[in-house]
This record gives structure tokens, C-alpha cells and sequence, in this order.
């Protein structure tokens, strides 16, 4: 098989935007495949997960090669829930290794702002179980039955309080972050109760945006190889898992990427965690086998997650401070951690960073794609 | 008295029953049975000005969801089922009987 590298990135600014769904993604289009130097695009794969209930729109591949003047490309949406940006890179990256395509441009993003926050849990509460759905429950809910689960188990709120104070530092040195200020342990721990035990601060913010990339077979400066990628699904009704804090996917999708990449979790410089809510940085942490529950928190403490960490952890804010425009936050993941193998993360730059990862979930983590992306 | 599904296969049991597959094993081999009505409490969120919700592990150790009534989130509880299919959970099962 060939190398398949990430050899373009552009992304706009998440946050509340004034602007549709299509003009964020052409935005972005533009600047990935300027950043390519402008080269020959053979098809657009594009990643969103709910545009029709979100802005009426459905089809929004073929407008967004319309508006990108590809008469004649090439164009197919991917939905996957919130992985749906890592979806359509996955889709992109099996066209260009098996040779079918040479370059193709993967966009992925989400207009959610256009509706009220109850409207957009509603939208975001389809992708569960219907069995959950006649009970109620959202995704906050499960955010808020894992947390209990460790906080039985000793997390106090004060070590949980340590996700989202680091997501806010580093969010405030990333220009295209939805927040970009940082903010304290006692904002955090008397910000409103959402669900209990899950505050306002536990919770990423409903944001807009788009990002993209181009992958190629081409090799050229700057280049970035896709090492390794992996996907799996757990149980749909979330429920029903033996234990909920077993990311069993997550464990099977990592095995997957990291057999391909050939590597080790020792050879992982920094990741871009899937934190929709706080307590999910902490036990995706845990289930990669970075670090034991009991030992977690006193690693937060240390500042072994910090940019200038032993192993940084969502150096661009993460899904708490950078944003999550659902069906885009794959595409953000891999264009921060390219801005840091380029060497290109300015205030944000982890020292001599080679190989990064990213976790995207689609859904309460019933279904994963981790991917491995290094300086080639 | 909630119906649910048993695997031959794996022998566990789930809700809801369900058409073709074992969401545990695979399996195929699946018969109804009746579900135990006691269970104790995984994990429970409160919603505001809402009922809270939680999961429960039934005593045979079939795991379900449910909305909780009451005011006093107990460990053990007993489950029912209302016509519109919604799983109440009471908590304070020893006071019903
Ligand atoms: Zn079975």
C-alpha cells in the first residue's frame, strides 16, 4: 500500500457564526486546497452530521462542489453522528490508498447555532437508542451517569474542574477556538447544574465551524503521513454495556490504529481527546491504558497533560474550548495536531512533536475512530 | 411484569427484546422471559424540574433505563413498567408493599 499524507489544512474560527453552513465549508475548502499549493483535486468527501434539521439542507456535498466550481467532481456526504468528520477522512483515506483517487479534500462542519439549545439537544438526543429516547435521556445524561460513576469512586469536583481549566488555558492561545479566554476552578465549580452532577463547565459548547483537509499519495514539504486509523463500534443503547466505564470501541478502534502505525502508545507525543463532556477526557485517558483510574488525577495535578507536558491532551482547547460543531470536530482534531507536527501551533506548540492521535466519538462512544498522523 | 430477552447462547439476558441478534454474543437462539422486578441503581443524573433518570442492574443482572419517582434516590429499587412503555423505577420499594 502507499503513503497517504495530509499535505493541506484550513479551518474557520468556531464559535457563533453569521454565516450558512456552505460558505463556513467553502472557506474552509479554499484555504486546505490553497494550502496544497493548488493541486488537482479528484473528488471532495464531505463529513456533517445534521444539516437538514439543523439549516434545511440536505445534499450539501454536491453544493459545496457547486460553489467550489468542481462541475464534474466527484462529491459524497458521509454521517456518522459526531464522528462523522472523522468518517469522512477514514472514506477519503481508502480512496487514496487504494489509488482511486490521487488528492482529494476532505470538508467537514456543522451550523448549529441557527436553532435555541434545547432545540439542539433534541437534534443531538436522535442519535440515541429509542428505548433511551422514550426515557429521556440525552447525551448530557450519560456525561452526567459516568460522572457519578467516578465520583463514587473518589473524583472530587475540584479534580474534574482540572479538564476544563486546562481545555480554557489552551483554548486562549488558539485563535480558531470557540473560547478563547482562560477561566478559573471557582467559575467552573459554581457554574450552573445542568444534570447532576454535570455543571455548565463539564459541557462543550453548541458552536459553529468547518475545517478541512486534502490527502494525497503526492509527497511533498510539510507533508503528513496518516500512519494508522481504526474504527469500531460498542452496544447502540448505552445502557446495556456491562460497565460504562469500559470504552470498549475506543479500545478496539486504538488496537486497529495503532497496529497499523506500527507504534507503541509510548511513541505518542500529544492527542486530541473526544472531552463533549469533562469526565470523557479522563476516561478515554484511562481506557487507552495511558494512566489507572487512581492514578489520573494526580497526573492532571502534575501538569502531565499540559502543552509542555509529558503527553499534552487537546492542546487546541479540545471539544470544551475550541468547539464542537458536531459533524466537523473530526477535521479540527487532525488539522491541530498537523499544525503541531508542522511545527506551526505558535503559542500552543508541543517541543518536537512527531506523532499525534486523535479519538472521535460518534455517539456516547458506540462508535470510534482513533487516528495516527506523524511528520513524515 | 416486563418482558425481556434471553440469550441460549451467552445466557444473559437484556432489554428490550429484541428481533434478530444478542447484543452481547451474536447469538440468534433467543426466547422471551419475564424480568425480575428488583434490581439496584448504576448510576443516576438529575435533570432540572424533571424526573431523574438511571441505569439498573436487575437482579439476574439485565441492565435497563428508566425515569426515577420519588424524592430519595435508594440503592435498591423495584421497576414497572407504564402502558406507554415508560420504566418507572420506584425507589422506595419496601414502603409499597
Ligand atoms: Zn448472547
Amino acid at each position: 500500500m502507499r503513503d497517504v499524507n495530509i499535505i493541506g489544512i484550513g479551518a474557520e474560527k468556531c464559535g457563533v457564526s453569521d454565516e450558512d453552513l456552505i460558505d463556513l465549508m467553502a472557506k474552509s475548502s479554499i484555504d486546505a486546497v490553497s494550502d496544497a499549493g493548488n493541486v488537482e483535486i479528484d473528488a471532495i468527501f464531505v463529513g456533517n452530521m445534521a444539516s437538514e434539521e439543523f439549516t434545511g439542507k440536505k445534499s450539501i456535498a454536491t453544493y459545496l462542489a457547486d460553489e467550489l466550481g468542481y462541475r464534474g467532481k466527484p462529491a459524497m456526504r458521509i454521517e456518522n453522528g459526531p464522528a462523522s468528520g472523522s468518517a469522512s477522512f477514514m472514506a477519503a483515506f481508502f480512496s487514496v490508498i487504494s489509488g482511486f483517487y490521487d488528492s482529494v479534500l476532505v470538508t467537514a462542519g456543522e451550523k448549529m447555532t441557527s436553532v435555541s439549545t434545547e432545540e439542539c439537544t433534541e437534534i443531538l438526543a436522535k442519535m440515541l437508542h429509542p428505548v433511551e429516547k422514550i426515557h429521556n435521556f440525552t447525551l448530557p445524561t450519560y456525561g452526567a451517569l459516568l460522572t457519578r460513576l467516578y465520583m463514587n469512586e473518589g473524583l472530587t469536583r475540584d479534580q474534574l474542574s482540572m479538564v476544563s481549566l486546562k481545555n480554557h488555558r489552551n483554548g486562549a492561545k488558539n485563535p480558531i477556538a470557540h473560547f478563547q479566554k482562560e477561566i478559573t476552578i471557582e467559575k467552573i465549580n459554581t457554574s450552573p447544574i445542568v444534570v447532576d452532577p454535570l455543571r455548565l463547565y463539564d459541557i462543550c459548547p453548541i458552536s459553529d465551524g468547518s475545517a478541512s483537509v486534502v490527502i494525497s499519495s503526492n509527497t511533498q514539504k510539510d507533508g503528513i503521513l496518516v500512519a494508522g486509523i481504526g474504527q469500531a463500534t460498542d452496544m447502540h443503547a448505552v445502557y446495556q454495556r456491562e460497565d460504562l466505564t469500559d470504552l470498549r470501541a475506543l479500545k478496539m478502534a486504538f488496537e486497529r490504529a495503532k497496529k497499523m502505525a506500527k507504534i507503541s502508545i509510548k511513541d505518542i507525543d500529544l492527542m486530541e481527546l473526544h472531552d463533549a463532556f469533562t469526565i470523557l477526557e479522563i476516561c478515554e485517558i484511562e481506557n487507552l491504558g495511558l494512566f489507572k483510574r487512581e492514578e489520573i488525577a494526580k497526573a492532571y495535578k502534575d501538569g502531565i497533560f499540559e502543552i509542555d507536558g509529558e503527553i499534552p491532551v487537546n492542546t487546541s482547547g479540545g471539544l470544551k474550548a475550541r468547539g464542537h460543531p458536531v459533524g466537523g470536530t473530526g477535521i479540527y482534531q487532525i488539522y491541530e495536531i498537523v499544525e503541531q507536527l508542522r511545527g506551526k501551533a505558535a503559542r500552543r506548540q508541543v517541543e518536537d512533536a512527531k506523532t499525534g492521535l486523535c479519538v472521535n466519538f460518534g455517539g456516547f462512544g458506540d462508535n470510534v475512530i482513533v487516528s495516527i498522523l506523524k511528520r513524515s | 411484569m416486563m418482558n425481556g430477552g434471553y440469550c441460549e447462547h451467552c445466557g444473559r439476558t437484556f432489554y428490550p427484546e429484541r428481533k434478530y441478534t444478542c447484543p452481547y454474543c451474536g447469538s440468534n437462539e433467543m426466547k422471551r422471559i419475564k424480568l425480575p422486578e428488583r434490581g439496584r441503581i448504576i448510576s443516576y443524573a438529575v435533570k432540572k424540574d424533571k424526573d431523574a433518570v438511571a441505569v439498573v442492574e436487575l437482579s439476574n443482572g439485565c441492565r435497563i433505563s428508566g425515569v426515577v419517582k420519588g424524592d430519595r434516590i435508594k440503592r435498591d429499587v423495584k421497576i414497572y413498567k407504564s402502558e406507554e412503555g415508560i420504566i418507572e423505577i420506584l425507589k422506595e420499594f419496601d414502603l409499597l408493599e
